[in-house]
């Protein structure tokens, strides 16, 4: 059998980094400011974003996954400005986005689902039922691939989710909170697909987790009211905490002593 | 066109196919009962009673609305496939569906409305649950026809332009302010929605 190599794949790369931000800004409802000045740059790896609840992780994502315009600054994905009107097909061609709820048409199987999500994202049409079944096989659900939408737990509607963001095989990938509602083990068996994602691909993972981000991320951005307070290894993360810092482990006292650090961090919760 | 059939079915097609029918056979049934042969020529426009042809439309219209919105605004919006065309495409079959179910409703005799009458109407109608869906989001689309259903059948006899704009789904097919009405609103309302899409909610 020959490989069918496009020329997609043959293409040199032309960008340094998939996603690189400056001076971003994305403003939700009338006047907040979410994403408020924000320089980032993320290359291949797991990125680990990590902040308290109002942050603006999920707007930074929906920015990401170009669900909403930057206001100001620029967004540069995959060497394409993300930030105009337009349509960005062939870039979005290449993301992968899982939003933190998602609808879905109930009536569906969760094979016909990723199959759906695999005609948005325009997949060739003869490598669908092979990348559906990939995927669906990747989050562990190939014996429920033909139960519909409605019969599955809150944990594998979660995992059906994370099956649709990554069936176009994304350069990058952008996962909001997708560990919430996995159990223990769901979990284990998710960090290792994400430490596999992450050797080719660009992975951005939001999350309150912080053991999360110690066991299968490359690197850990910390978001705090829309701007970046730390970017470094989980290592640096908790070398930046002491013992006389809030946490039960080296990460969450690395994380309380950045935030504290910030002055970004209000209100007794 | 294994996609045609996962689109529509996740925008519930079927189901609006069903609303469809129903209502308009429920309203030709209704027709035939209340709408006597009196009453229908006093309105004035050929056969049968304009209200309930109107009725049978708007409630069509509104079924098949439901359709407008997707079922996750955010998976939508990031697709890679070309929107335009196929929002357009979308809001067009519809009107040309509920078009044909109350063309073929007809055939079962007792003539509601003419053909013109329904093309016109169903058009747009449609038009305008395009143009509720790109203000208000899918779920509301119907809103905006169904008012105008209402003010329409409201309106007294209209003896000016802004009356016969307001009653232009009522009037005897052929009046020029009808079609005009009904073309603005078919072409402003396909437009926009295919250019803009089913407005979204806000998410912090």
């Amino acid at each position: 059998m020959t490989r069918a190599v496009s020329a997609a794949d043959l293409a040199p790369t032309t960008y340094a980094w998939q996603i690189r931000a400056t001076g971003l800004k994305v403003r939700v409802g009338g006047n907040r400011m979410a994403v408020d000045g924000l320089d980032l740059s993320l290359g291949t790896g797991v990125h680990g974003l990590l902040g308290p609840n109002g942050a603006g992780k999920t707007t930074l994502i929906r920015a990401l996954a170009t669900v909403v315009r930057p206001t100001a600054g620029s967004l540069e994905l995959l060497g394409e400005s993300a930030g105009g009107r337009g349509e960005h097909r062939a870039l979005r061609r290449r993301i992968g986005y899982l939003p933190q709820e998602f609808g879905y048409y109930k009536r569906f199987t969760v094979r016909e689902f990723v199959e759906y999500m695999a005609w948005l994202k325009e997949v060739p049409k003869a490598d669908v039922p092979g990348a559906v079944q990939r995927a669906v096989e990747r989050v562990g659900l190939a014996d429920r691939a033909d139960d519909r939408m409605k019969a599955l737990s809150g944990g594998m509607v979660r995992r059906v989710g994370i099956a649709q963001a990554i069936v176009n095989d994304p350069a990058v990938l952008l996962l909001d909170e997708p560990t919430v509602g996995l159990d223990p083990a769901q979990r284990l068996r998710f960090r290792e697909l994400l430490q596999e994602l992450g050797r080719d691909t660009c992975v951005v993972v939001s999350t309150h987790l912080v053991e999360d981000v110690a066991a299968a991320c490359t690197d850990v951005v910390l978001f705090a009211e829309g701007r970046l307070v730390f970017q470094g290894t989980p290592d640096e993360l908790a070398a930046a905490g002491g013992p006389e810092h809030v946490g039960d482990s080296p990460l969450e006292r690395g994380y309380s002593a950045l935030l504290a650090g910030s002055g970004r961090e209000r209100g007794s919760w | 066109m294994r996609w045609l059939t996962l689109y529509s079915r996740s925008r519930q097609m079927p189901a609006s196919f069903a609303a469809t029918v129903i209502a308009a056979v429920g309203m030709w049934a209704l027709g035939r009962g209340g709408g006597g042969s009196g009453a229908a020529s006093a309105s004035g426009s050929g056969p049968g009673d304009p209200q309930f042809a109107a009725l049978a439309l708007t409630a069509g219209v509104a079924a098949a609305s439901v359709g407008l919105g997707g079922q996750d605004l955010a998976l939508d919006r990031t697709a890679a496939i070309r929107w335009v065309p196929r929002r357009a495409a979308h809001v067009l079959l519809a009107a040309a569906v509920v078009a044909a179910v109350a063309l073929a409703v007809r055939t079962l005799g007792d003539e509601m409305a003419g053909t013109e009458f329904i093309v016109r109407d169903s058009a747009g109608l449609m038009g305008l649950a395009a143009l509720g869906a790109a203000a208000c989001g899918g779920a509301y689309a119907w809103t905006l026809p169904v008012l105008w259903t209402a003010v329409g059948l409201f309106v007294p006899p209209p003896t000016n332009t802004p009356t016969r704009v307001a009653a232009w789904l009522l009037l005897p097919p052929g009046t020029p302010t009808a079609t005009w009405t009904a073309l603005t609103l078919t072409a402003t309302g396909t437009a926009a929605y295919a250019l803009a899409g089913p407005r979204g909610r806000h998410v912090a």
